[in-house]
Order: structure tokens, then C-alpha cells, then sequence
């Protein structure tokens, strides 16, 4: 019985990939470049010591506490001032709740498709033109007589006698 | 005039960060020159890599005492760095690599042919090894050095050695098959 595992030196997998891994251990083993240390020397001397932009004086914690708080007051400051101009919005409407699971209707509130409704204007213009109408007839009667009388005398001849 | 006392403090601990930082150069730098390098093939990339490393830990250094293992340490930071130059480099050619190999590759007591033939059966290699999916070509990669264990190859990579374990037997079969692929098609 063969107890070997599948990656053993005897398999020639294995030794194809022993033979792979013999290849990185070469390339892994090479010396480094004379004069390597030297030049990181050189470098890491060179390098700025310390960052520029954000440098905090050394020993100087009460500085760095009150930029802290400056810094704070200012963000509450602000957070304060649009808390305070903002009003609260519409309290949410309990029946408009979702049911589990389902979409919410953010607060709208639904309004019904109503028909047009009857054109009171149309109305009113025709009753106007029957009064019209019915005042021009009345008009016409008379406007036979007109010829014979003048409107001062038809107007006096309607008056009953005394 | 009298020289604060915090002042006299400051100097001396940067004296003292300043001679341990020298101090990881002479310890480690040939190390990890050699993590850079089985990774980029390119020993002015290399180069580069340690002295990135490097720099990042003197910005760091105030946290140097802090570090337990400094070898792995080192070699992690490395590691990262060679891994983002990797991904920026992809547009380099292959044959670079190839011409920087035959330079450093040992050729004594070899004929002009046996180093053209070992010149290509390493290039072949490393680009199989190049087909193997990250996790574990890295884990192959990493233990190719014989200073690295495997708990110190979880710690780098920051799995565990479990997963170490099973990468490399992946990584093993992986590159069995690639290889016996490419010498059945010859």
C-alpha cells in the first residue's frame, strides 16, 4: 500500500513542482547588491524628519487640547445653529404606517379624482339671456306703439286712471 | 541660557530611535531586499521597495518598541509595498525580467548553452507561477524562504498557519499541473 501523500518527491508531479519550487529558492537565495545598506543610510538620512503640514509643536499638549475644543465647539456650534432653524417636520400619520414588509406612503395625503363639476358660468349666462330675451320682448310691445307715442306718453298711458 | 530639560529628552530619544532604525538597515535589509525581489525580478525596483519600507518605518518609529517580532514585521511591510508596486508595474514587459534573471542567475562551470536552457526553464517556471491565483502564489513565494516559517508566512500574510498549510499543497498541485500541462504540449 502506498501511504505517500500526493505532493511527495516521489510523485512526478512533484517533482515537477519541487522542481518549480527549486527555481524560486535560487531567486529567493541571491546576495543583495553590494553597497545596498549604505544607500538606505544615505536615504533615511535624507528623508524630512518630520511631516510639515500637520506638525505639532513638541510639548505643547495645552495647545493641542485647545485646538481640539476649538474644533468642537465649533462643529456643536454649527450643529446647533441648523438644529434651531430647522422646523419639526409634520408629526407622521399613524394610519399611513406600513404594514411589514410593505411601501410606505411618506406622509402623502391622497386626494380623489373628482369629474368636472357643472360650469356655473355657462348657468349663469343663460339665465341672464333669458331675462334678456323675456326684457327684449317686453321691449318689442311697446316699440310697436312707439311710432304713434313717445316713451314719455306710453309710459303714462300704462298708469291706470284715477 | 539653560536647555529645557523636555528638550535634552526629545534629542536623546530620537538619538536612540535613530541608532535602532540604523540598526534593522544592517540586520534586515538583505532580507528583505530578497522578499523584494523574488516578487518585482528587478533589483532597481527592489531597491526601491526596501527603501519605501524603510521609510515608513521611520515615520513610524515612535511605535518601533512596541513591535514584537521586528523580522516579520519588517518583512510585512515589505511585503505590502512590493504587492502595490506589483499592481502598478503591469505594464512593464515580461522580457526585462527574462534579461535581468540571466544577469543574476549563477552561470559558473555552465556552457553558453546549459545557461540558455537553465535561463529558460526559470522563466518558464516563473511564469506558472505567475498563472496561480494570488492567495497561493503568495504563500509559494514566501516560503521559497528557507528563514521563514510557517507561522512567520501566516503572520505576513495575516491568515492562518492552517490556511498556510492548505494554500501551499494547492499551490504545489497548481503549478505540478501547470508545468506537466506545458511539457505534454512539447
Amino acid at each position: 500500500m502506498n501511504s505517500r501523500s500526493k505532493d511527495t518527491p516521489a510523485s512526478p508531479n512533484a517533482m515537477q513542482a519541487l522542481t518549480g519550487e527549486e527555481t524560486l529558492r535560487l531567486i529567493a537565495n541571491l546576495p543583495a547588491p553590494s553597497g545596498l545598506e549604505d544607500r538606505l543610510h544615505r536615504s533615511l538620512r535624507e528623508a524630512p524628519r518630520k511631516s510639515r503640514v500637520l506638525a505639532w509643536p513638541a510639548s505643547s499638549n495645552w495647545l493641542r487640547s485647545a485646538a481640539a475644543a476649538a474644533i468642537v465647539l465649533v462643529v456643536v456650534g454649527g450643529g446647533w445653529g441648523v438644529y434651531s432653524r430647522v422646523q419639526p417636520g409634520q408629526a407622521p400619520n399613524p394610519g399611513a404606517v406600513p404594514v411589514r414588509g410593505g411601501f410606505g406612503g411618506a406622509g402623502v395625503v391622497r386626494t380623489p379624482v373628482t369629474l368636472p363639476g357643472p360650469n356655473v358660468r355657462e348657468q349663469a349666462t343663460e339665465g341672464t339671456r333669458n331675462q334678456e330675451t323675456q326684457s327684449k320682448k317686453k321691449a318689442q310691445g311697446p316699440k310697436k306703439n312707439s311710432s304713434a307715442a313717445p316713451a314719455g306718453q306710453h309710459a303714462l298711458s300704462q298708469i291706470p286712471p284715477q | 541660557m539653560e536647555i529645557p530639560t523636555s528638550a535634552v529628552n526629545d534629542q536623546a530619544c530620537q538619538r536612540a530611535q535613530n541608532e535602532a532604525l540604523a540598526a534593522l538597515v544592517d540586520q534586515y535589509a538583505s532580507s528583505l531586499y530578497r522578499v523584494a525581489y523574488s516578487v518585482l525580478h528587478n533589483s532597481a525596483d527592489a531597491e526601491d521597495a526596501v527603501q519605501e519600507a524603510f521609510l515608513r518605518v521611520l515615520r513610524h518609529r515612535d511605535s518601533l518598541g512596541e513591535v514584537r517580532d521586528q523580522r516579520v514585521w519588517l518583512i510585512r511591510i515589505v511585503w505590502n509595498v512590493v504587492l502595490d508596486r506589483k499592481r502598478r508595474q503591469k505594464t512593464r514587459p515580461e522580457t526585462d525580467d527574462v534579461d535581468e534573471l540571466a544577469r543574476v542567475l549563477p552561470a559558473t562551470g555552465l556552457t553558453a548553452e546549459d545557461r540558455a536552457a537553465a535561463l529558460q526553464h526559470h522563466t518558464h517556471v516563473l511564469a506558472c507561477v505567475e498563472q496561480l491565483p494570488e492567495k497561493e502564489r503568495q504563500v509559494l513565494q514566501l516560503s521559497a524562504f528557507e528563514e521563514l516559517s510557517s507561522v512567520e508566512i501566516a503572520a505576513v500574510l495575516d491568515i492562518s498557519e492552517s490556511s498556510v498549510r492548505s494554500r501551499l499543497f494547492r499551490a504545489r498541485n497548481l503549478m505540478a499541473e501547470l508545468l506537466g500541462h506545458t511539457r505534454s504540449l512539447r
